[in-house]
């Protein structure tokens, strides 16, 4: 995000805005190495060290720590913060002193990830009856997308495009899958996206998405791939679901494949504000069961009908009573197994809109279909 | 040098056979941890992994926490038995049995859910319940990193815990042929990506057209996850992740790489002045090179290990630290072993604001001398 300053100040009224309502008085925003969207929204700073801590009071500025004197230049030439300061290793005993500074109150967004001693430090200064869990607070704040954040997430989008295509031009037979996710991530990265949550899943008869292994690909396989790139956060990562077939794909592949974008299709007519995130889930496996597959819509034959990516949690799970509204964004992806083509993966990125939904997503959803020279 | 390697997200390529360290290996390291129990009078010892440290329990069953929010717990008892408790997918537990992990591995998998991989904790202590083993004396690897809800489970079952991380960095410090190999060839195609990446570096060239071509030729050549870093002398110098920018003549531009391959990490450092010519940017280049060459004939074994001194009292900013399965093993500045040894590997950096030169280096009792060189 080129301009943060403005859109920093947005959020912090929204975080500050949860905070009063709950009682707090400091909020301290922690990233584990694998969950760095936590202070990336406050700081727009990714962190690479072994872990960072935001502190955002309810007045004054805030404090950003980082791990290690090697990220303080990082942090001070990319966050938004203007005050960082250097922890050593894991120790969070000189932010536990600087939030007790601030407040009396303590939430912390991503409590459940702290270890022992990070806990006892902030627990030592405010006392466990008054620190909760910031979770909450954080994510319903990221849960309606700004406009600077849709840019971010429609640049993903693009980017997500590229790495389909570049898929689809790199399937051919003898690539090994973890090649192919290499092509994928190249093609991405010369596009400007900075990292991919990618599942890549080749062969016969499948039967999920996984990491990328060492499987040559042969005439007649099926490849499979969740892609998600994204600049700075996850949170403005956007996702594709693809399927491409090496060969002419079989007529249950086609029938299957069809019900899946008519899944697809189906769900996004319904995405439109007031609409339930049940009501997206319930319908896909309305019409997936029409088709006799009913009994396949659960766990391990499907994992979800799609959700958010990094803050912002949607889950479009059939007992979710979440209401959409503009500015959310999620994936709806239908993905699914069938014990005639094994796991099918399709699904797009969307943005609910004041009507209905749009998708960000310049491709049409389809089984591609590459030639094989046998 | 702080920058980190975890597979923050899912990419790259997931080795799952034999390539990996063979059983025998693993024996030898498990051998020499039961000494160590031995030593200590303590009847086993308890292993943490995450993404972000997974070498405490790779190191003994070859197992790796390759989703970002997955962990695991190894128990490893005086007699040699080994169980693992990891939080998988359950698509994934018969994959690892078969692949990977040795036979004589007892595996136990939990479930896993972004904001609540703490279940292990849980079913460690159920499995030490079970076993009778709960009374026992044990030691601790890595157990700072344990969630606190899954330390609390621990810490409420079990007699206090002693731990044994220092002497088990100590263990892995010195590295065995097979080790050593791997990250030869981890560090080769570190190197080769970053220079892969100098060459596109270019007056009015896209950072990001670097990047991907660094990124094609390592995962080409094999690697489970490589990072590339830039920092330009336009830009402030830090290292940073390549950005949609193009580059200008006469700025000078840092490159460092790291790759992880075979699950073993290698990393280089390398400097080039856009556009060439006359300027300050070669002479620079050239001076730190000269500095980097000193530094390593100063690293020798038996030397006392100073991470920072070697460097601070006449090139700027340097770190020297142990790597292998995790980017930094010690000695470290958090587990400052009392002297080089021969053996180790480790990472030297050594940056100024302009320049950057970096290896991965094997010491010997004369000099620390390039991997890939």
């Amino acid at each position: 995000m080129t301009d943060f300053k403005a859109e920093a100040e947005r959020r912090y009224a929204l975080l500050r805005e949860q905070m009063q309502a709950r009682g707090v008085e400091v909020l301290a925003l922690y990233s584990a190495p694998w969950k760095t969207e936590i202070v990336h929204y406050v700081s727009n700073y990714r962190a690479f060290g072994l872990c960072a801590c935001a502190l955002l009071p309810l007045d004054g500025e805030p404090i950003l720590f980082v791990s290690g004197r090697d990220e303080l230049a990082r942090a001070q030439g990319s966050a938004a913060i203007a005050d960082v300061r250097v922890i050593n290793g894991l120790d969070l005993r000189d932010a536990a002193a600087a939030a007790r500074a601030l407040g009396r109150t303590l939430a912390v967004a991503g409590l459940e990830t702290l270890n022992q001693a990070q806990y006892a430090a902030f627990a030592a200064l405010f006392g466990e009856d008054n620190i909760s869990s910031g979770w909450p607070i954080l994510d319903k704040a990221a849960l309606i997308k700004s406009p600077a954040e849709l840019d971010m997430i429609r640049a993903s989008a693009k980017i997500a495009d590229i790495g389909e295509l570049a898929m689809v031009d790199a399937a051919r037979v003898g690539v090994r899958a973890h090649e192919l996710a290499a092509e994928i991530d190249a093609a991405m990265l010369a596009a400007g996206a900075e990292d991919n949550f990618q599942m890549t899943s080749t062969g016969k008869m499948l039967s999920c998405l996984h990491i990328p292994g060492e499987a040559a690909l042969e005439p007649g396989d099926l490849v499979l791939a969740e892609i998600t790139p994204f600049r700075g956060s996850i949170t403005y990562a956007a996702q594709r679901c693809t399927t491409v077939k090496l060969g002419r794909a079989s007529d249950a592949e086609r029938r299957c494949y069809d019900m899946l974008i008519e899944a697809l299709d189906g769900a996004l007519a319904k995405v439109k504000p007031g609409t339930k995130a049940k009501e997206i889930a319930i319908i896909q496996n309305e019409i997936i069961g029409r088709y006799g597959y009913e009994k396949y819509c659960n766990p391990p034959f499907m994992r979800s009908r799609g959700h958010n990516l990094g803050l912002g949690t949607i889950e479009l799970t059939v007992d979710n009573e979440l209401e959409l509204q503009p500015g959310m964004c999620m994936v709806v992806h239908p993905n699914q197994f069938t014990p005639e083509t094994g796991y099918l993966a399709c699904g797009t990125y969307v943005l609910v809109t004041e009507t209905g939904c749009e998708r960000l997503s310049a491709l049409p959803t389809k089984l591609y279909e590459v030639e094989v020279d046998i | 040098m702080s920058i980190m390697s975890v597979p923050i997200l899912v990419r790259g390529r997931h080795v799952m056979d034999s390539r990996l360290m063979p059983a025998e290996e693993l024996q030898r390291r498990r051998d020499a941890m039961c000494a160590l129990l031995a030593a200590r009078e303590l009847d086993g010892v308890i292993c943490y992994a995450d993404s972000s440290c997974n070498g405490y329990v790779e190191y003994f069953t070859n197992y790796n926490c390759a989703t970002p929010f997955t962990n695991a717990i190894l128990l490893l008892t005086a007699d040699g038995h080994c169980c693992l408790i990891a939080s998988v997918p359950p698509r994934d537990t018969q994959r690892m049995r078969e692949g990977f992990i040795p036979d004589d591995v007892e595996l136990l998998t939990v479930g896993m859910s972004p904001l609540a991989c703490d279940h292990v904790g849980l079913r460690t202590v159920e499995h030490m319940r079970e076993k009778g083993l709960s009374d026992k004396r044990w030691g601790g690897i890595g157990l700072d990193r344990c969630l606190k809800r899954a330390m609390d489970d621990l810490e409420a079952a079990l007699p206090p815990i002693v731990d044994l991380t220092g002497e088990f960095e100590r263990l892995r410090a010195i590295k065995s042929e097979p080790e050593i190999a791997i990250i030869r060839k981890a560090t080769t195609i570190a190197r080769d990506a970053a220079l892969e990446a100098l060459h596109a570096c270019q007056s009015g060239a896209d950072e990001c057209t670097a990047a991907a071509r660094a990124e094609l030729l390592a995962r080409r050549a094999g690697v489970e996850d490589v990072k590339l870093f830039i920092g330009t002398s336009k830009s402030g110098g830090y290292l940073r992740l390549p950005q949609p920018r193009r580059q200008r003549y006469g700025e000078i531009v840092k490159l460092f790489c790291q790759v992880q391959y075979l699950r073993y990490r290698g990393l280089f450092g390398t400097t080039t002045p856009i556009g060439g010519g006359p300027g300050p940017g070669p002479i620079l280049i050239a001076e730190q090179l000269e500095r980097f060459m000193l530094l390593l004939d100063e690293i020798k074994a038996g030397d006392p290990y100073d991470e920072r001194l070697l460097g601070s009292k006449l090139y700027g900013h340097s770190a020297i630290h142990g790597l292998g399965q995790d980017l930094t093993e010690a000695p470290s500045a958090a587990v400052p072993l009392a002297a080089y040894e021969e053996n180790m590997v480790l990472g030297v950096l050594l940056e100024t604001e302009q320049v950057i030169m970096a290896d991965t280096v094997l010491c010997t009792k004369t000099a620390a001398r390039s991997l890939c060189s």
